[in-house]
């Protein structure tokens, strides 16, 4: 059970995170309106580029605002976690720069080392396996029996 | 009558010969592969196989390609069961109930059935074809563009009740998802939307990309680092344990039905017809259960419905490009190449001239199918075993495997980027009720639907009346119009569920 | 000691002299590269598909095939353009490299610098069909009609931009008609609509309308071509009645320029014997199509299609991508 006051403070970010969401769609519904009509709207018989983009964008700004209201009173989501976030994403970022770079098995330590980052229960030999297994099978299925001109390694660009 | 059991009869004999049944059994082992992993799918391993078929009999080798075609929508719900990850868009439905019954250890019940409805619903589908293959291709010709931006209009407002939060933010989803799709190149203009000078871009949010960081990705930073985090235990896995109770078995039957009722009415639609279909009969069976809430908690019906409606819409696709060689799907239009290039042209008079070619391939539809229905029961219990891994070997896999699926499509690291940029805005906006299969069908359906409604706004030359002009659109937006009564008047009735904290 | 130097230094001219013939009298001596700037399964792909296996018995190395998807082409395109001119690396060039220089000012390639012609693997020119419940039996007789209805006919084009359209925009100036032109993204939707009656005329590949001339549900005025069709010798030659009314499609096969002349040589021999095999005959004649025009012949064709074009979509103000 949390203290209370926290427990108060938790709520209060949760719920202005549900309104920032919200807010977020809106203002990209906004952009969308915007960058929309330098496409050229067009007219309904012949419509332009813009029309449909302009369209939505209106739609979700009346969506985005709406929920925006209704998610005064709201919270929902459980703890937010940072770290993990930015472990798994990187490791996805992480992943793609270094493939066409490195090859994928310098690539795929990569993701892995990144990814274990963001659950705390590792062991060193857990690590090890996952970084001997995973190449391994992705080798074998993706370049092996499905034949994608993937290079395990490649030294140099 | 008689014609179509003998030329049936014909083309069993011709389908079951050893040759033909061991390309059959090669071509759905593939189409399973590739439908349940990430990446790759069945349009670019048809295309890949493609050359090794000109070496075989023209039947032989259809009947190979085809296999992949349909074996990928059996492969595509065994990921979206175990792991949330659709490996296509008519898939992302079955994550809805399908993930969740393996979080409730029924992963073994949702496989079987799967199993079991996707071949009634493609059996059935094939008995259409055979009976009714030029009428159902002269109803696909009754559509224009006027009558798909409808079906399609339908399809979306139904996917914006599939969840069970609130309406408002499904339908926020979808428009965001459409939204997402107008970013490439406009069809018509040339222009680039939303594009920020990348290349990449202009080719608009790749479906795969998309769907491995919103379901893939955005589903691991959910669950990632939550102590024991382990989604199925060892013990439960019995061949017991794969069979549904009586009355889940029960429940299963009408949705079933109707699942491949609508999945053989929609397959023709052009590039979507599987898709909507899935989505459409997952909202069609919510709707119509007494208890809706059990929806997205593990209801057997929002599986069996579904796979159901997917394999009927993809017999039937083979429709036109059968009937009239019009393919309706990228991929067909593969295998209508690959006839083409043995000098079988497809088209009006391909059922007349070519007729054990047509029996044979429709014959073909079936034993492949009941292949499959034998190849993928006994993998069930390997599909489960894999649940019992604990979790922290499972996510750096499946991360592993997206991150591996994804960049393969293009050999560009931007796919990889955006699986993981949309995998950061997916788990936001899932965690505070956004549902994400809405976006995905609003994504894939987005673009299409511009392009018919320019289209029939080109035909009625800026008109809106052609929508109650023509018949079918006619009742189309009658339907519309139903559909949307009935959901506001649900709304305002529950007034307080709006705000209600559920499951997305 | 004084004259080592010199003979060492002559040995050396000579095998450096001797090197690339070597090279060149062992072509090929790996396997061979054909890139396909495009998705698998469409026009560029059955082509490089249809004469592969020959070409790799002819060359005695096996010849294989990459789809380089992405920008319409663009992807592929630059990157064979930009790859070792040694003739292991070659691109399947299509309508779209002709076409898109007049239309795009973005496109990044000069078709006829960057690259060296070798063969092409399939041509053909579009037929003008028309739904059968357009009463015109004749191209004069639809010039006339839609003479007489600015406006009210829709003519579908598998792609804005594509050689259809442009085909298109230049009956519209040969006739002074005026009509709507209904873009699609795909030849099959097109020719569904076509059918159904929602679109009511167009300019297509061979391939995709002659199944439906022969069922009767569309008529065919006429081909692009100042030769017929040999499976479908009584469609009129349009250029008969609308001089200049002429397109060709085609996909065909390029190399880096710089590519040595002995290895292009090489190569178009083997393509032109693959495209002569009676298989490949039959499989050409079915599709309405030709194939195995060699090097300069291929660089004339694509140069005078680069300028037709250029000047349709100067004149009709045609671009796409104008960013």
């Amino acid at each position: 059970m949390e203290h209370s006051t926290s427990r108060r403070t938790a709520r209060t970010s949760a719920n202005l995170r549900e309104m920032a969401v919200a807010a977020a769609i809106a203002i990209l519904g906004l952009y969308m309106v915007w960058e929309g009509r330098s496409y050229g709207i067009g007219s309904v018989r012949e419509m332009g580029p813009g029309y449909f983009p302009v369209a939505l964008g209106c739609v979700l700004t009346v969506l985005g605002a709406g929920l925006v209201l209704a998610g005064r009173g709201e919270q929902r989501q459980e703890s937010f976690r940072l770290k993990p976030l930015l472990c798994i994403v990187g490791a996805m970022i992480a992943f793609g720069y270094l493939m066409p770079r490195t090859g994928f098995v310098p690539a795929t330590i990569a993701l892995v080392l990144l990814s274990v980052l963001a659950d705390k229960g590792f062991r060193l030999w857990e690590v090890a396996v996952l970084l001997v297994v995973l190449p391994v099978l992705g080798y074998v299925i993706f370049v092996a029996v499905l034949g994608m001109p993937l290079d395990a390694v490649r030294w140099g660009a | 009558m008689m014609d179509i059991a003998s030329g049936f009869m014909q083309g069993l004999a011709t389908a079951m010969t050893g040759e033909a049944l061991l390309f059959c059994l090669i071509g759905v082992t593939i189409g399973t592969l590739v439908g349940a992993l990430p990446g790759i799918g069945a349009m670019a391993t048809i295309s890949i196989v493609l050359p090794v078929t000109f070496t075989l009999k023209p039947l032989i080798g259809l009947i190979m390609l085809a296999g992949i075609f349909y074996g990928a929508q059996y492969g595509g719900s065994i990921a979206s069961i175990l792991l949330s990850i659709p490996g296509m868009a008519s898939s992302a439905v079955t994550c809805l109930d399908g993930y969740p019954m393996a979080r409730q250890g029924k992963a073994g019940v949702a496989l079987l059935v799967t199993s079991v409805s996707s071949f009634v619903g493609g059996t059935v589908s094939i008995l259409l074809l055979m009976l009714l293959a030029p009428t159902l291709a002269e109803f696909a010709l009754r559509f224009s563009s006027v009558e798909y931006f409808l079906v399609m209009f339908l399809g979306l407002m139904g996917s914006a009740t599939i969840s069970s939060g609130s309406p408002v933010k499904g339908l926020t989803m979808v428009v965001l998802g459409v939204a997402l799709g107008t970013v490439g190149t406009d069809v018509n203009s040339g222009i680039f939307r939303f594009t920020f000078g990348t290349l990449q871009l202009q080719n608009g949010f790749g479906f795969i990309a998309v769907a491995m960081g919103l379901f893939g990705v955005a589903e691991i930073l959910s669950n990632v680092g939550k102590p024991f985090a382990m989604l199925v235990s060892a013990k439960s896995i019995t061949v017991r344990s794969m069979l549904p109770s009586r009355q889940e078995a029960r429940a299963c039957v009408m949705p079933t039905v109707r699942g491949t009722g609508l999945g053989a009415l929609f397959g023709f639609i052009p590039g979507a017809g599987s898709t909507i279909s899935s989505y459409m009969s997952y909202a069609l069976e919510k709707r119509l259960a007494k208890d809706p809430s059990r929806f997205g908690q593990g209801a057997v019906e929002g599986v069996a419905a579904p796979e159901a409606a997917n394999n009927a819409a993809v017999q039937t696709s083979f429709i036109p490009m059968l009937s009239l060689g019009i393919p309706t799907d990228p991929t067909l239009a593969i295998l209508m190449a690959a006839m083409i290039v043995h000098g079988i042209n497809p088209g009006p008079q391909f059922i007349t001239e070519h007729a054990p070619v047509f029996w044979g391939l429709v014959a073909s539809f079936w034993v492949g199918n009941v292949l499959l229905l034998i190849l993928n029961i006994p993998f069930i219990g390997l599909w489960v075993r894999l649940l019992s891994v604990p979790y922290k070997f499972l996510y750096p896999a499946v991360l592993f495997f997206v991150a591996i699926g994804v960049y393969s499509i293009n050999n560009d690291p931007f796919d990889v980027y955006v699986a993981g940029l949309i995998g950061l805005g997916g788990y936001l906006l899932v965690g505070h009720g956004y549902p994400p299969a809405a976006l995905l069908i609003g994504l894939v359906i987005g673009p299409m639907m511009e392009e018919h409604l320019k289209r029939a706004m080109l035909m009625s030359r800026g008109s809106f009346s052609i929508f109650l002009e023509r018949p079918i659109s006619a009742v189309l937006l009658a339907v519309i119009g139903l559909v949307a009564a009935s959901t506001v008047v649900r709304l305002y009735r529950g007034r307080s569920r709006l705000a209600a904290p559920a499951n997305p | 000691m004084k004259r080592i130097v010199p003979a060492l230094m002559l040995c050396a001219a000579t095998l450096v002299t001797a090197f690339p013939a070597a090279a060149q009298g062992s072509y090929p001596s790996r396997p061979i590269k054909w890139i396909v700037p495009y998705p698998p399964g469409g026009g560029a792909s059955v082509a490089a598909r249809l004469v592969q296996e020959e070409v790799s018995a002819q060359l005695g190395q096996p010849i294989i095939i990459e789809n380089r998807p992405g920008a319409a082409g663009a992807i592929g395109t630059m990157e064979v353009s930009r790859a070792k001119p040694d003739g292991y690396t070659m691109v399947i060039l299509t309508t779209t490299n002709v076409v898109a220089p007049a239309v795009n000012p973005n496109w990044p390639s000069d078709t006829m610098k960057e690259f060296v012609p070798v063969a092409t693997l399939i041509e053909n020119s579009s037929i003008l069909t028309v739904n059968a419940s357009i009463p015109a039996k004749t191209v004069p007789e639809l010039v006339a009609l839609l003479k007489a209805n600015p406006g009210k006919y829709n003519f579908g084009n598998a792609g804005v931009g594509g050689v259809n359209h442009l085909t298109t925009e230049l009956f519209k100036r040969l006739t002074q008609t005026e009509f709507t032109q209904m873009p699609y993204n795909g030849t099959g939707p097109m020719v569904g609509d076509l059918l159904a009656g929602n679109v009511h005329a167009t300019f297509e590949s061979p391939e995709a309308v002659m199944s439906h001339i022969r069922s009767g549900r569309i008529r065919a005025l006429g081909v692009a071509s100042t030769t017929r069709i040999p499976t479908a010798p009584d469609i009129p030659l349009l250029p008969e009645t609308l001089p200049g009314m002429v397109n060709v499609s085609f996909s065909g096969l390029a190399a880096p320029a710089g590519t040595p002349r002995a290895v292009v040589d090489k190569m178009a021999a083997a393509v032109a014997a693959a495209v002569k095999s009676p298989a490949v005959q039959q499989r050409l004649r079915d599709m309405g199509s030709t194939g195995g025009r060699l090097t300069d012949d291929f660089g004339r064709l694509m140069q005078t299609e680069i300028d037709k074009w250029k000047a349709v979509a100067s004149e009709s103000k045609i671009v796409v991508k104008p960013q």
